[in-house]
C-alpha cells in the first residue's frame, strides 16, 4: 500500500474533473506540467521543431534576419491580461495559427536549387564536420533568406516578402526519383505516420505536454505536432513530370580554392548538368539557371589568389557567380565564436526517419554540428545574394518570357478558338504535334505519361508553377485554369488533378478573391476534381492528401463560411483513410480547429460552431486513447470542454444521456490510462484518490452508478465505478469562462 | 434508410426520441445505422452538433419547417429540423443505407496503416461493407436531400407536430419533462411508417 | 322513444339559441389543470382525489341546475326515464355539447348507465404512468358530483360513480347512475 505521500508528485490529468464546470481548469494545468517536466518546457520543443534560427538569431544580429518562427510578434497582444479578460472568444490566438499555417504552406512551395559541388569542395566541408559536404552546409541556411525579399509580380507591382526561402537539394548525390515509382502510396505516407510516432515516443515524459504547448493566453496554439505532420506532407513530393515545384530552378556549381584546375572543373560540371550523368530527364525543362561558386579556404589558402580566381569566373561565367569564403577548420562548441547549425526545416519524411541521428532527443547539443560565426555571416550573405539577385530575377524573367510567347498566345482570341477546335498546333518552342484529331494535342507520351518538357503544356506548367513560388498568385490560377481542359483531353490524369490542385490553391491564396459563396463553390468543385484525379484515377493516395490538406488549412484560414467546406475536406481525409492512426487522431483535431474558427454572429449566441468542435475534440480525444496516448487524449478531451463550454447549461452536463455517458467513460478511461502510464497502481485506491487529490462527491456516485468501462482494459476493472474523481482546485478558476 | 428522431426543448434538453428504419420500399421498420450498437451515443453527438446549424438557420429563416440543414459526412448522416413556435426543435437524422453513400470508400479502403479498430467512432464509412443496401433509387431512402425526401420529410413534421401539441396539451405533462406518453410515441411510429 | 327524442331536439335548440360557447381546449385545459393540481396536492392518493372532484361538481351542480331550468325552460320529469334523457340530451348538450347514450337500465327502472363516445373533459389527457393512476383515478370524477348536486335540488338522491374510461385502456367511458330516493318536502341540505 503505498501512502499518499509517495504519490503525491503526480498531478491529475486535466479531464478528470466530471461534477465541475466543464470549462473549468484552463490556467491551472500548463504551469503543473511544466513542474513536472521541466526538461521539456514547451516553449523550447516547440521552438526547436518550428524555428530554426533562434540559435543564430542571438549572435548574427547585424544581418537583418527575421525569426524564423512565422508567429511575428504583431499578432501577440501586448496586453495579455486584457485579452484574456475580453476571453468571449478565443479567435485571436486562432488567427495567429491560421497565419502561421498559411506561411507554412506558402514555404513549402519553394524553388528548388540544385547543389553540385567538386569533389575537393566537398572535402574542404567535410573537414568542418559536415559528412554531407558542401550541400548539406547550406542547405538549412536557404530555407530562410534574410531580410526581405522583393518580388516583381506579372503586372509590376512589387511586394516584399519576409518568409522567402528555396529549397537545396543535392545534384551530386542524385534523389531525383523516376515518374513510376512516386505513385506508390503507402511509403512515404507510412513514413510521415512513422516520424510521428518517433516523434512522440522520443518526448519519454508519458504527460506529453509540451506537444500542446499553450501560449500565454492559456489557449492552444496549433499543435506542433500537427505542424510537423503537415511539413511532412508537403515535403513528401520528389520531382514528378506532372508538377515542377521539384524540378530545379537554378544550380549552384562549387569548386574551391584548393582546387588546380578551377575553370576546367567548372566547365566539366556544368557539362554534367547540362548532358552528362547529371542531365535532367526529359520532363524536366532543361534550361535553368547555374550559379558559380568559389569557395575559398580561408584557414589554409591565400585570398588573393582566389580573388584573381574569382574574377576570372565572372569572365567566363557571367555575373552569376560568388565567392564565399569559408575557414575550413572543424568548430567545437566550446569555440568562442562558435555557431549551432540551425536545423533543416524541410526534410522529407524518409530523411528523418534515416538521415541523420535524431536530433530532437538530445536537447543539450541537439546533434547538429556547430560552425563559426563568420561562416554562418558569409552563407547567408551568399544565400540571399543567390535568390535576390539571381534566383528569382531569372524566375521573374521566364515568367514574363513564357507569359508572353506561350500563354498570351494560348489566353488571346485565336488561341481560345484554336483549342476549341482542338487544331492548334505547338507554339512556343515549336513541337509541332502530327496527331490532331480526337481532342488530343498529341503532345502528351501515353506510353510513359508525361509531356516532354519543350511542350507547351508543360512549358505553361512550369510557367504557372514559377508562377506561384513567386507568390504571383493570380497569375498562376488563370495558368492553371488554362490547362485544365488540356489535360483533361490528353487523358493526362496526374497533370489534370495537378492542375485543379493548384488551380484552387492560388486562388485560396490570393488575397484578392475572398471567399464569397460562389467561390468557394467553386474552389470545391475543383478539389473535389482534383481528389478524384488524384485518387481514383491515379491511385496517388500522398498526393491527395496533400491537396485535401492544402485546402483545408487555406480554407480555413478564410474564415466563415469556408470554414463548413475545410472540415468537409478534413472528414474527406479521414474517410477515405489517406491519414494513419496518428494522422487520423490530429485530423480530427483539425476538424474541432476548423471549426472552432468560425465565430459568432456580432452581439449574438449563434452562429458558431462550438458543438461540432466540440464533437471532433472528442473524437480525437477517444482515437487518441486507443493508439495509447492518453496525454493527448487528455489534452484533446480539455479542448473538447472548453469548446463545449458556451453551449452547455451552467452544470457543464450535456443534457443527451448517452452523450454524457459516452464522455464520462472517455474521461474515466483517458485517466486509467493516464495514472498507468505514470507507473501508478490504479487498483490502489487509496494511493490514486491521494496522487488525484480528490474527493468522491454524491452527485458524482449518482450519474456514474451506470457506466460500462469503455476501454477493455484488465485494469479498470479493478477500479471501482463509483470512484469519482474531483479536482479540488478546480473551483478557483471557473468563473472566467463563464463571464 | 435508418432515421433518428429526436425533439429536443429549447434549452436542449431531449424530450423525446426514438429510432426506426424505413417502411418504404419493402423495409422492415427498423433501424439499421452504421455505427455498431455500441457506438448509438453517435446518433447523440451528431444532433447535438447540429443544434450549431439549427440556431443559425432559425434566425435565417422564419420557416417551422428549415428542411435538410446538416451533414454529416462520415457516416452519410443528413438532419432535418422543424422549429415549433415555442422553440421546441423537431431533429431527424436519416442515414441511407451502405452502399447508397456518395463517397463510400472511394478508393480508400481503409489503407494507410493500421486503422482498423479505430475507425468506429466516425462511422459507418470506414467499417465497410457491412449492410446491403436495400432500397432502391427510385425511393426517397436512395436521395436524402431530393425535393421528394424534403416534402416526406415535411409531412413527417407536420404529423408529429400535431400530435406533439396534443400531448403537451396532457394536463399531466409538464412543460420540459421527457415525453414518455406511449400514445405519442406509437403515433411517430405511425407517422413514420406512413411517410418515410 | 318519444320522450327521447323530444328532449334530443330540446337540447340542440337550446345548444344552438341559447348557450354561450366557450372555447373548448380552455375548459379543457382549466379542468385538467385542476385535476393535476389535486393530485400534486394530494401526493398522489388518487381517491381522496376522486373524492374532492366529485364534491367540486357537487356544488358546481347545486347552482348549475337553475341556469339549466332557466334556460331550458321544462317542467317536472314524468320519471327517472325521462329525468335520464333529460339529462343526456338536454343537460349535456347545452353544457359540454355531447349526448352520452343512456342504457343498461335495470328492470326496476332506478339504475342506468352513460356511455360517453366523446368526453370534451378528457381531450389530450393521459393518465400519469405512475402504475396506479391508471387503476384508482376517475379523471372526470367530477360529473358524477354535478349530477348529484344538480338532481338533489330538483328532489332526486342519486348516487353516480364511473365504472370503465377509455383513459384507463377500457373499450368505453361509462357512468352508473342509481336513484336512491325522492326526497319530500325537505330543506335544502347545507352546501357541503
Amino acid at each position: 500500500m503505498t501512502s499518499p505521500g509517495d504519490a503525491a508528485p503526480v498531478k491529475p490529468p486535466p479531464s478528470f474533473s466530471p461534477g465541475v464546470p466543464r470549462g473549468a481548469s484552463k490556467t491551472r494545468y500548463p504551469n503543473q506540467r511544466r513542474d513536472s517536466s521541466p526538461s521539456l518546457d514547451a516553449d523550447l520543443a516547440e521552438s526547436r521543431v518550428a524555428s530554426p534560427t533562434p540559435p543564430l538569431s542571438a549572435t548574427t544580429s547585424e544581418l537583418p534576419i527575421r525569426s524564423a518562427s512565422p508567429r511575428t510578434p504583431s499578432f501577440r497582444s501586448s496586453t495579455p491580461q486584457l485579452a484574456r479578460s475580453s476571453l468571449g472568444s478565443p479567435v485571436d490566438g486562432r488567427f495567429e495559427g491560421s497565419e502561421e499555417i498559411r506561411s507554412l504552406i506558402i514555404r513549402s512551395f519553394s524553388p528548388v536549387v540544385g547543389v553540385y559541388a567538386s569533389a575537393d569542395t566537398d572535402e574542404l566541408v567535410r573537414q568542418k564536420g559536415f559528412a554531407g559536404g558542401f550541400w548539406q552546409l547550406i542547405r538549412p541556411f536557404g530555407e530562410t533568406i534574410p531580410g526581405k525579399l522583393v518580388i516583381r509580380d506579372s503586372v509590376g507591382a512589387s511586394r516584399s516578402w519576409e518568409d522567402y526561402g528555396v529549397r537545396f537539394v543535392d545534384l551530386g548525390n542524385n534523389n531525383q526519383s523516376p515518374p513510376e515509382s512516386s505513385g506508390g502510396r503507402s511509403s512515404p505516407l507510412a513514413h510521415a505516420e512513422e516520424v510521428l510516432e518517433k516523434q512522440l515516443g522520443s518526448l519519454d515524459d508519458p504527460l506529453g505536454g509540451s506537444l500542446y504547448p499553450k501560449d500565454f493566453l492559456g489557449l492552444p496554439s496549433t499543435s506542433p505536432l500537427y505542424k510537423l505532420y503537415l511539413r511532412q506532407l508537403l515535403s513528401i513530393a520528389s520531382a514528378t513530370p506532372h508538377e515542377t515545384f521539384r524540378h530545379p530552378v537554378a544550380c549552384v556549381i562549387a569548386i574551391s580554392s584548393r582546387n588546380t584546375a578551377p575553370l576546367e572543373t567548372l566547365r566539366r560540371l556544368y557539362a554534367d548538368t547540362n548532358n552528362g550523368d547529371k542531365r535532367v530527364p526529359d520532363w524536366i525543362h532543361p534550361e535553368y539557371l547555374r550559379y558559380y561558386v568559389l569557395v575559398h579556404d580561408e584557414d589554409r589558402d591565400d585570398i588573393t589568389d582566389s580573388t584573381k580566381l574569382y574574377d576570372q569566373m565572372k569572365r567566363h561565367f557571367g555575373l552569376h557567380c560568388h565567392l564565399l569564403r569559408l575557414r575550413s577548420n572543424q568548430c567545437v562548441v566550446t569555440d568562442d565564436d562558435s555557431v549551432q547549425v540551425p536545423e533543416c526545416e524541410w526534410l522529407s519524411p524518409s530523411e528523418r526517419l534515416y538521415g541523420r541521428t535524431e536530433p530532437l532527443v538530445d536537447l543539450d547539443t541537439g546533434g547538429l554540428p556547430h560552425v563559426f560565426e563568420s561562416d554562418v555571416m558569409a552563407i547567408k550573405a551568399f544565400v540571399r545574394e543567390l535568390v535576390a539577385q539571381s534566383v528569382v530575377p531569372y524566375m521573374e524573367n521566364r515568367v514574363a518570357v513564357w507569359n508572353d510567347q506561350v500563354a498570351s498566345r494560348r489566353r488571346g482570341i485565336s488561341g481560345r478558338f484554336m483549342s476549341m477546335s482542338r487544331r492548334w498546333a505547338g507554339f512556343g518552342s515549336g513541337s509541332r504535334s502530327s496527331l490532331t484529331s480526337g481532342g488530343a494535342s498529341g503532345n502528351y507520351d501515353t506510353a510513359h505519361g508525361y509531356y516532354k518538357s519543350d511542350a507547351p503544356e508543360a512549358v505553361l506548367r512550369k510557367m504557372a508553377d514559377f508562377a506561384f513560388m513567386l507568390r504571383d498568385w493570380k497569375l498562376s490560377a488563370s495558368t492553371y485554369e488554362l490547362l485544365r481542359s488540356d489535360y483533361a483531353n490528353d487523358k493526362a490524369w496526374k497533370y489534370h488533378a495537378g492542375a485543379y490542385e493548384m488551380s484552387a490553391v492560388s486562388m485560396l491564396l490570393s488575397p484578392s478573391s475572398m471567399g464569397t459563396k460562389v467561390k468557394i463553390d467553386a474552389i470545391d468543385q475543383m478539389l473535389e476534381t482534383a481528389s478524384y484525379s488524384y485518387l481514383t484515377r491515379c491511385s496517388d493516395a500522398p498526393n491527395t492528401l496533400r491537396c485535401l490538406t492544402l485546402a483545408m488549412e487555406l480554407l480555413k484560414s478564410r474564415g466563415g463560411s469556408a470554414v463548413e467546406s475545410a472540415a468537409k475536406w478534413a472528414m474527406r481525409v479521414m474517410d477515405q483513410g489517406l491519414a494513419g492512426s496518428i494522422g487520423q487522431g490530429l485530423f480530427s483535431e483539425r476538424i474541432s480547429a476548423c471549426y472552432a474558427a468560425r465565430n459568432a454572429v456580432p452581439g449574438m449566441k449563434w452562429g458558431s460552431r462550438r458543438r461540432k468542435a466540440g464533437m471532433w475534440s472528442v473524437f480525437a480525444a477517444d482515437l487518441w486513447l486507443r493508439l495509447g496516448k492518453p496525454s493527448l487524449a487528455s489534452a484533446a478531451l480539455e479542448e473538447a470542454e472548453r469548446l463545449y463550454a458556451d453551449v452547455l447549461q451552467g452544470d457543464g452536463a450535456f443534457s443527451m444521456p448517452e452523450m454524457q455517458t459516452f464522455i464520462d467513460n472517455l474521461r474515466h478511461a483517458v485517466k486509467v490510462e493516464y495514472l498507468e502510464a505514470r507507473g501508478l497502481d490504479t487498483r490502489d485506491e487509496t494511493a490514486t484518490a491521494a496522487a488525484l487529490g480528490t474527493e468522491e462527491t454524491s452527485e458524482q456516485l449518482d450519474r456514474r452508478k451506470n457506466r460500462k468501462s469503455l476501454v477493455v482494459n484488465p485494469l479498470d476493472s479493478g477500479l471501482s465505478p463509483t470512484q469519482g474523481m474531483r479536482d479540488n482546485d478546480n473551483a478557483a478558476d471557473d468563473d472566467f469562462e463563464r463571464a | 434508410m435508418s432515421y433518428y428522431f429526436t425533439i429536443l426543448s429549447p434549452t436542449d434538453v431531449p424530450l423525446f426520441n426514438i429510432a426506426f428504419g424505413t417502411s418504404k420500399s419493402g423495409g422492415d421498420g427498423i433501424a439499421r445505422f452504421r455505427f455498431p450498437d455500441t457506438a448509438q451515443y453517435m446518433n447523440q453527438f451528431i444532433i447535438h452538433s447540429s443544434l450549431d446549424m439549427v440556431e443559425e438557420a432559425q434566425w435565417m429563416n422564419g420557416n417551422m419547417y428549415l428542411k435538410h440543414i446538416d451533414t454529416y459526412p462520415p457516416a452519410s448522416a443528413y438532419i432535418s429540423a422543424f422549429l415549433t413556435p415555442s422553440g421546441a426543435r423537431f431533429l431527424l437524422l436519416h442515414q441511407p443505407p451502405h452502399a447508397a453513400g456518395p463517397n463510400a470508400n472511394a478508393g480508400g479502403g481503409g489503407g494507410g496503416g493500421g486503422i482498423g479498430g479505430s475507425s468506429s467512432i466516425l462511422g459507418g464509412s470506414f467499417a465497410a461493407g457491412s449492410s446491403a443496401a436495400r432500397a432502391s433509387a427510385s425511393s426517397i431512402a436512395a436521395n436524402p436531400t431530393s425535393p421528394q425526401t424534403e416534402e416526406a420529410v415535411r409531412q413527417f413534421m407536420a404529423e408529429v407536430y400535431e400530435n406533439y401539441v396534443k400531448t403537451v396539451m396532457n394536463p399531466f405533462y409538464r412543460q420540459g419533462m421527457e415525453i414518455r406518453s406511449a400514445v405519442f410515441r406509437s403515433r411517430v411510429t405511425a407517422a413514420g411508417r406512413k411517410w418515410l | 322513444m318519444s320522450s327521447t327524442t323530444k328532449a334530443s331536439r330540446i337540447g340542440e335548440e337550446l345548444w344552438k339559441t341559447r348557450v354561450d360557447k366557450v372555447n373548448a381546449e380552455l375548459v379543457t385545459l382549466t379542468y385538467g389543470t385542476i385535476v393535476a393540481q389535486l393530485c400534486q396536492d394530494y401526493d398522489g392518493n388518487y381517491q381522496e382525489v376522486n373524492k374532492q372532484l366529485e364534491k367540486m361538481g357537487y356544488n358546481i351542480g347545486m347552482r348549475l341546475i337553475e341556469d339549466f331550468l332557466a334556460k331550458s325552460n321544462i317542467g317536472r320529469c314524468a320519471n327517472f326515464r325521462e329525468t335520464a334523457d333529460m339529462i343526456s340530451k338536454v343537460g349535456f348538450r347545452i353544457f359540454l355539447n355531447i349526448a352520452p347514450t343512456v342504457t343498461n337500465w335495470t328492470s326496476d327502472n332506478n339504475q342506468f348507465s352513460l356511455v360517453f363516445d366523446e368526453n370534451p373533459l378528457a381531450d389530450f389527457v393521459e393518465l400519469p404512468d405512475d402504475g396506479r393512476a391508471q387503476d384508482e383515478l376517475w379523471f372526470s370524477n367530477i360529473l358524477c358530483g354535478v349530477l348529484r348536486g344538480a338532481l338533489e335540488m330538483v328532489q332526486m338522491q342519486i348516487e353516480a360513480h364511473f365504472v370503465s374510461d377509455v383513459l384507463r385502456g377500457d373499450d368505453a367511458t361509462e357512468m352508473r347512475v342509481s336513484l336512491v330516493r325522492y326526497i319530500e318536502d325537505e330543506m335544502p341540505p347545507e352546501e357541503e
